[in-house]
């Protein structure tokens, strides 16, 4: 009796479907945690201690803010819309500057070609450190929260708190979709440039709605407008870990 | 094995390489071709940096842009300009980009103080390369390519700032790695490719002249290249009427090295030399 023996091809699509599905397939997650476990922190943020420094001195100035305005003489209570409004837009400015900093020293380096054909290449860098200074911006965003309680400016502070970490996820969002849809940092670049500008003109012509959202909406939609911002980012986050695309961040 | 296939790559109006079928098999491919022609783009593209805008490129039968880091874990790439981080020492440097690379930490200790050894730098592996000259800077380049055990190492004018004895060094330290792996490399330096090379791939108006190995490419200018000494007087007039490769002053006399189609106009003091790699080059380029 004749066998047919297998064809090379046949052979090859048999040994990719049993890998395919006999091997488990790893998350975008588990892939992060494995990266960190191989580089450590060291090797993820190598290079990046004058970017970190920038950040530092920006929300030590934003600190350093609050307290004169709670100790200003001779002036009344600070508007508390004015406070949230204020708290909206600079809530983001350390993630902002550590991303935006990183990408560009990353884009004028000029090990970038290198770094780039290496196993853990600079877009899985950048995906790290996005989300490490995310989560580092929640805890600033906190301690923002609870100095404005310290120093009497305002008493809510889970509605701050939460205000902070909207600002926060909306310009996170809008800034890896720029990175994922447009080409190089200068997308990016233009929307973290437009922030501040576009809350203002928010702040000038639209005062009510902008205040309304801010300041009158229930504390629970807050969360969850918060909530699915996050989600969000995080499934952009993986997307964008996992995307090939030529010349990212270039 | 490495198949480019029909790939075309185009930067706006601009073509860069049009439909480009190469494959590169263990041994050490030249890349040669004036600047401008293509060579980077084609590079950039078996690294991945750029991605072709028709065509595909395969290693072993997949395509190199799905495999994503079990390609980039086969390569070793030298850009043309080589970037390091001025304050870091080699060993530093390699231990940082060991790390990206996913090499167990011992195991790169042992390979950065081995490589640093191969390229001569070994007595200065702790000092800054801010000090370093440019020769260094490219021998610390070369010892990166080579950290990941790569096999495909693709290396672009990785001799330009090698003083002689340095090229000599970087081609016995190539002949030795290539022998089973895939080594491609563009330089200018026609000499280093001629030593090396098993096979020279020549770009012309963004297409493949020609993939083929040293010997029958110098064949194809049998009987084309000459050489004879001109009065001093007549040399310029000479040089203006023939494809002069090289052009020597002695004393009262002139002498050129040209190339030539046919005798027709040759003259009667000239003799057939034979052809090497850069007489190849200077003739197929003539028009560039």
């Amino acid at each position: 009796m004749k066998i047919e023996y297998p064809t090379p091809e046949e052979q090859h699509n048999s040994i990719e479907r049993i890998v395919k599905y006999g091997l488990p397939q790893r998350s975008a997650f588990a892939e992060l945690k494995e990266m960190f476990r191989s580089l450590g922190p060291r090797v993820i943020f190598y290079g990046q201690g004058d970017v970190m420094f920038i950040a530092a001195m920006a929300v030590a100035f934003i600190a350093y803010y609050l307290v004169q305005l709670a100790f200003q003489p001779g002036v009344g209570k600070v508007a508390p819309e004015y406070l949230y409004s204020f708290l909206f837009t600079v809530s983001p400015t350390m993630y902002l500057l550590l991303c935006l900093l990183g990408f560009w020293k990353e884009k004028l380096s000029t090990v970038y070609d290198i770094k780039m054909t290496c196993k853990y290449n600079v877009c899985h860098l950048a995906v790290f450190r996005m989300l490490a200074f995310s989560c580092a911006n929640i805890v600033v965003n906190m301690l923002t929260a609870g100095l404005c309680c310290l120093l009497h400016l305002e008493s809510d502070f889970w509605r701050m708190f939460m205000v902070s970490a909207c600002g926060l996820f909306l310009l996170s969002v809008l800034l890896i979709y720029s990175l994922l849809f447009g080409r190089g940092i200068i997308p990016p670049t233009v929307v973290s440039a437009a922030w501040v500008p576009a809350n203002l003109l928010c702040n000038a012509l639209a005062k009510g709605t902008y205040w309304h959202f801010l300041r009158v909406v229930p504390l629970p939609l807050h969360i969850a407008v918060t909530a699915a911002l996050a989600c969000l980012y995080i499934f952009s986050l993986k997307w964008l870990f996992l995307r090939k695309k030529e010349k990212v961040l270039c | 094995m490495l198949t480019v296939q029909n790939v075309t790559k185009r930067f706006g109006s601009f073509t860069a390489l049009e439909d480009i079928n190469l494959e590169f098999g263990k041994g050490v491919y030249g890349l040669l071709a004036p600047n401008g022609a293509g060579k980077t783009t084609l590079m950039k593209m078996i690294v991945t940096l750029l991605f072709p805008t028709k065509g595909r490129i395969l290693c072993d039968g997949k395509e190199i842009l799905s495999m994503g880091e079990s390609y980039r874990e086969k390569i070793g790439y030298l850009p043309q300009k080589f970037g390091y981080y001025r304050n870091d020492s080699p060993r530093q440097y390699l231990r940082y980009l060991g790390a990206l690379k996913g090499l167990e930490r011992r195991a790169a200790e042992v390979r950065i103080d081995g490589l640093l050894e191969k390229v001569g730098l070994a007595d200065v592996k702790d000092k800054k390369m801010k000090k370093f000259s440019g020769g260094m800077v490219q021998r610390v380049g070369i010892a990166q390519a080579l950290l990941g055990n790569p096999e495909i190492l693709v290396l672009d004018e990785p001799t330009a700032g090698l003083d002689p004895k340095e090229r000599a060094r970087f081609r016995n330290l190539i002949s030795e790695f290539s022998k089973d792996r895939t080594v491609i490399l563009s330089t200018h330096i026609v000499s280093d490719i001629e030593s090396v090379a098993n096979r020279i791939v020549m770009l012309k108006d963004h297409s493949v002249y020609c993939d083929t190995d040293c010997s029958s490419l110098c064949g194809m200018m049998g009987g084309k290249v000459f050489e004879c000494s001109v009065p001093q007087k007549d040399a310029d007039s000479f040089e203006m009427s023939h494809l002069v490769i090289s052009r020597r002053e002695e004393t009262g006399q002139t002498h050129f090295r040209f190339a030539q189609d046919g005798e027709k106009g040759l003259p009667p003091q000239a003799k057939p030399v034979q052809p090497d790699l850069e007489d190849v080059f200077l003739y197929i380029y003539r028009e560039d």
